[in-house]
């Protein structure tokens, strides 16, 4: 333990500046790690305990299959009887609308678009509490013995909306203004957190008389006899339902219904994790850099400490205790800032989703999980300059020059590298592995493509070194030439540096390439999904003969109305859950058009046979992703039990992450028995302004059907911030990567001029002026960016390719590459500037040494 | 024609409160052509004499003319250039850049000036032949001996052909044999370039070879002995060693 103190912990303290480096590289990756799956897990558990909460002490729920369409309540005493079942109670739901809370703009979410509104549960006011909690804070619950139309809201919306107990109040339902009378009011808690607490019930009757459905329910939710805690019994209770009832039928657990959100979320966070996996890499290469530059700066106290009798056991564990302690404090630091960090993403990551993420309960595991990968990651690092300190010979305690480091590595390196190149990069652009498995091999063979450009930057020096002779000579006079061949003293050092920037550069291209490649299609599908002039949309579903009325106001030249229906295909045997989009060929085309991914296709036979009817345009998404052509046959579920129809064409198409099929209109009403219409697309009268062509609207429907009227230029704009904030993560990963290089470029050139520091006094004793030191200096490190920025500009250029190769397909996201230029000529930017704002520091520290303190120091 | 004139120089330092004399009013006056060693004991202020003299520090007081120009009144910049032009330095430790070859360190303080190399061929090439490396001019610091890298170093303060060449125990990190061989080179370029030296030694051998030799001793210069052209070099080292030896009691 006095070894330690005296020799581990003070050399810790008198190196501040390295141990300072050493600790930001843990700190960083560990931030980044515990920050980022704090996230992801919360947002995971978030929605899942969302839907959970909600369905209170609900088990199961039994739907239609199909997803439109109810189902008939007297089959509620069929499930009733099924051994397991302890409790069953019907429910219907109605979307509605309270006069003046319509928003005056759509609500944007990752997840797509919100209208906003109310959702109405009509229940069995005596069997309903007992599988779900209502407590009551004003008023009374509903009575099923009274006449009256009785309606319990939400405390906190109602407050909202200045609605008392007692009070009449207009609520708009799919058939119009109903009259209610608010009796109750309950808590924003378990069942009250339905859509975001803008909820409330009324009896079952009322709600089947106001939907026109009088013997139907919209599904039964269960409460089983075994406690909630045993999957097993869930399992088969579930599969005892789906025989009674039918294939008709669906049984889904309640959290199942956030199962969709947290598959559209995955991809995002997959994404992330990956991130941050870099982070801690690229921290990794800062720790082995600082840790690799402490052991060559104490070369001859390590020698004198042989010398004097240490072992070299001794030796390595004193620097792997260095490990350990710095491994130890990083983590720490890392875990605080790390929880600072989270909510700050969590806050982020509410405002993309568009629903409040709880900061949840706080969880030692991935706390203890990122400290523990911190230290772990620190003491390999750390590990194999240990063991070179181990090897130190007494005889450098009388060394007057350092040795070369021209090793193993150096030395044949570069073959290793070219193997570790050609191999990751095979497996990366051919696939030859199942997705799963090439996923999960994804990361470690980019940490391999890295580690195998890193190798061969050595004996590549002399070739960068001649490229860059002439600018050189250009930008730092004679003196630039002796400055880039610095770099040849400790290649082991450059290479480490060189791959640091390497990997920030890639970072920075490939967030960027991504980003432009995933905005070019969407931009494209954008123009045409939010095509013609002015969206309309409302909570409540809008009848289709509103498209009649619109289009009597002079400034509306077309209405094409718009319905989505969540729908299941039937793909090899399994159920895909998908979207069926439903228009009206005439009038969608006359407002907007498709956009087809084939150019080979004949559009007018395709719109002719989709007008036509009995075929769909698939999403390019999903014949990316499950081989679906033009000509090919889709299965779907309908009410008649399954339909039959033909793929019409490919188009560009990124609703519901782009598991869309666009159908007919009559098709959608023959299949599912729905003709309400979510959204109409306008297209405003040519020569009426947008802007007077809803004041038409709102003036005419507002009032009556709580319309939502927005500009479509207004909607891509906000989409457009939306989309921003999604990737703005992964820019400041990109950017964290190149502010760690950056940290390596100046702890490299620090060393360096510290190796140097008589020979700068030679050059300065020989009339080298101050500025021509730091130009120098400058050039050296002015090379180590152009290595760095050019090899990340190729292997970022590489890797983003891949990366879209391979979303593509796994996901079905086809995206079409578009080359970063500007990303192109910031990357390499960024490693100049980042090279050249690094080594100012230690430059002008060189610069200022005094002549004979250089001369004389040893 | 006197090249170096060096009046009444004193340096002191502040070690912590105490003040130390380096330099207590030193006279030096050196002609072209001439070899000057200085040899005292340590702490006898012959380094710190060689840095004022060259530039590389200021005197407390006193003044140095150097090729005519007052030194000691010139800013940092300023002496920083009379270092590059009038100035060769030849450290003990070489001191050469080892990603450099044998002639580009030669040719380091042309560079350093802006100068085209090229024009300096034939300098070059005679420098080389003086030195002996005319072979080995291609090759780095780490591929040649200690004598062959000090003789690259004396190149090195010679291709400028400065007013005054300054040695700091130019034969200390050499064998007898190869720090004889480089007594002689700079002797022989004392003589042929009608060089100035002024070389800092604690070996009488070396500092045999000088015209003079000049004694510090707690800052001052206490003796001085010049040689007659033609005296031997043993009769030269047992004067050197005598006074020494005097100075000593």
């Amino acid at each position: 333990m006095r070894l330690t103190r005296l020799i581990t912990v003070r050399s810790i303290f008198t190196r501040r500046l390295r141990s300072f480096l050493t600790l930001f590289g843990i700190l960083l990756g560990v931030a980044s790690i515990y920050s980022i799956n704090y996230t992801n897990q919360n947002a995971f558990r978030s929605i899942s305990r969302f839907f959970e909460g909600t369905s209170g002490r609900v088990d199961l729920e039994v739907r239609n299959a199909v997803n439109v369409g109810g189902i008939p309540l007297d089959r509620l005493d069929t499930i009733l009887a099924i051994e397991g079942v302890k409790d069953a109670v019907p429910v219907l739901k109605l979307p509605a609308a309270l006069p003046g809370e319509t928003p005056t703009e759509m609500d944007l979410n990752f997840f797509g678009t919100n209208a906003g509104g109310l959702i109405l549960y009509g229940i069995d006011p005596l069997k309903d509490p007992d599988v779900r909690d209502y407590r009551i804070t004003q008023g009374r619950f509903l009575d099923p013995a009274s006449d009256e139309k009785q309606l319990v809201l939400v405390e906190e919306y109602a407050q909202d909306q200045e609605i008392e107990v007692g009070q009449t109040i207009n609520v708009l339902t799919v058939n119009g203004p109903v009259r209610m009378n608010v009796v109750g009011f309950i808590a924003k808690e378990g069942v009250g957190l339905t859509n975001l607490g803008k909820f409330g019930v009324m009896t079952l009757p009322l709600a089947q008389e106001l939907t026109n459905r009088p013997d139907e329910v919209d599904q039964f939710d269960i409460v089983a006899d075994s406690s909630n805690s045993d999957p097993a019994f869930l399992d088969a209770l579930r599969a005892s339902l789906l025989s009674e009832l039918g294939e008709e039928y669906a049984v889904v657990y309640p959290a199942s219904q956030g199962d969709r959100m947290n598959q559209m979320l995955s991809g995002y966070q997959i994404g992330l994790n990956f991130m941050a996996g870099i982070a801690l890499f690229v921290g990794s290469f800062l720790i082995y850099n600082a840790f690799s530059m402490t052991v060559v700066e104490r070369t001859r106290e390590l020698g004198l400490l042989r010398s004097v009798g240490m072992t070299r056991r001794q030796i390595t564990s004193q620097v792997l205790f260095e490990g350990l302690f710095l491994g130890g404090l990083g983590a720490i630091a890392g875990a605080l800032m790390g929880i600072a960090m989270s909510s700050g993403l969590m806050g982020l990551m509410s405002q993309i989703l568009g629903q409040p993420l709880n900061a949840g309960e706080f969880q030692p595991d991935i706390l203890i999980g990122s400290m523990a990968i911190g230290m772990v990651v620190t003491l390999l690092a750390a590990l194999l300059p240990a063991f070179q300190a181990g090897k130190i010979s007494p005889l450098e305690a009388l060394r007057l020059r350092g040795k070369s480091d021209d090793g193993w590595l150096i030395r044949y390196g570069w073959m290793v590298g070219i193997i570790l190149l050609v191999l990751s990069a095979g497996i990366l652009i051919w696939n030859p592995f199942p997705y799963d498995v090439q996923f999960r091999l994804g990361s470690v063979t980019v940490f391999a493509l890295f580690f195998g450009a890193m190798l061969i930057i050595p004996v590549t020096l002399k070739f960068w070194q001649c490229l860059v002779r002439l600018p050189f000579h250009i930008l730092f006079g004679p003196l630039g030439e002796i400055g880039s061949r610095n770099l040849e003293r400790a290649k082991k050092r450059t290479m480490l540096t060189c791959a640091a920037l390497l990997v920030g550069v890639s970072m920075i291209v490939v967030t960027t390439g991504m980003t432009g490649s995933f905005t070019a299609d969407l931009y494209a599908w954008m123009d045409a999904y939010i095509g013609g002039d002015v969206f309309v949309g409302a909570a409540v579903p809008l009848t289709y003969e509103l498209k009649d009325e619109l289009e009597s106001l002079p400034g509306v030249e077309h209405a094409a109305p718009v319905r989505y229906i969540e729908i299941e295909w039937i793909h090899d045997e399994k159920i895909e859950k998908i979207s069926f989009m439903a228009v009206e060929p005439t009038s969608y085309t006359a407002v907007t058009r498709f956009v087809f991914e084939d150019s080979d296709l004949d559009v007018d036979q395709a719109l002719d046979e989709f007008k036509q009817g009995g075929s769909v345009f698939v999403s390019s998404v999903i014949s990316e992703k499950f081989k679906i052509q033009t000509g090919d046959t889709l299965r779907i579920k309908t009410l008649e039990n399954e339909q039959t129809v033909k793929v019409a064409g490919i188009i560009l198409d990124f609703y519901n992450q782009g598991l869309t099929v666009t159908g007919n209109w009559s098709d959608m009403e023959r299949w599912f028995g729905v003709n309400d219409v979510t959204t109409f697309f306008v297209k405003a009268t040519s020569g009426v302004g947008v802007t007077e062509t809803i004041r038409q609207i709102k003036d005419g429907y507002q009032e009556n059907y709580q319309l939502i009227i927005e500009s479509n230029q207004s909607i891509r704009k906000r989409a457009d911030l939306l989309m921003r904030q999604t990737f703005s993560m992964f820019d400041v990963l990109g950017v964290l990567a190149v502010m760690v290089a950056a940290l390596g470029v100046m702890n490299t050139l620090s060393m360096s001029v510290s190796e140097r520091t008589r020979e700068i006094g030679m050059l300065r004793s020989m009339g080298m002026t101050r500025f021509q030191i730091i130009r120098m200096i400058l050039a050296e490190a002015g090379l180590l960016g152009i290595i760095g920025g050019i090899l990340g500009l190729g292997f970022g250029i590489l890797l983003t390719r891949i990366f879209l190769a391979a979303m593509g397909a796994m996901s079905g996201y086809d995206l079409e590459f578009v080359m970063p230029v500007k990303a192109m000529w910031f990357s390499v930017v960024v490693a100049l500037a980042t090279s050249q704002l690094a080594a100012l520091f230690p430059a002008i520290r060189a610069s200022r040494t005094p002549v004979l303190t250089a001369i004389h120091y040893e | 024609m006197k090249v170096l004139q060096a009046e009444g120089l004193a340096k002191q330092y502040l070690l912590g409160k105490h003040v130390v004399n380096a330099l207590d009013g030193v006279d030096l006056e050196v002609e072209n052509g001439e070899f000057v060693g200085i040899m005292g004991p340590s702490g006898s202020g012959k380094s710190t004499l060689l840095h004022l003299l060259g530039g590389l520090d200021g005197p407390t007081s006193g003044s140095i003319v150097l090729d005519g120009q007052n030194v000691s009144k010139l800013t940092d910049r300023e002496v920083t250039f009379v270092r590059r032009r009038n100035v060769g330095f030849v450290f003990q430790f070489f001191n050469l850049l080892p990603t450099l070859s044998a002639e580009e360190n030669i040719l380091l303080p042309l560079i350093i000036d802006g100068k085209k190399p090229k024009e300096y061929k034939e300098r070059l090439a005679e420098i080389l032949k003086r030195v002996g490396l005319e072979d080995r001019s291609q090759h780095r610091p780490d591929q040649l001996s200690g004598g062959e890298q000090q003789r690259v170093a004396l190149a090195r303060a010679l291709i400028t052909r400065p007013a005054i060449l300054l040695a700091d125990e130019p034969t200390g990190n050499l064998d007898t044999k190869t720090g004889t061989a480089m007594m002689r080179l700079l002797c022989e370029s004392a003589k042929d370039l009608d060089q100035a030296i002024v070389m800092v030694t604690h070996d009488p051998k070396a500092a045999a070879y000088a015209d003079r030799v000049v004694f510090l001793r707690d800052g001052k210069i206490v003796d001085e002995v010049a040689f007659e052209i033609n005296l031997e070099p043993a009769m030269r080292l047992h004067r050197i060693i005598t006074t020494l030896e005097r100075l000593e009691r």
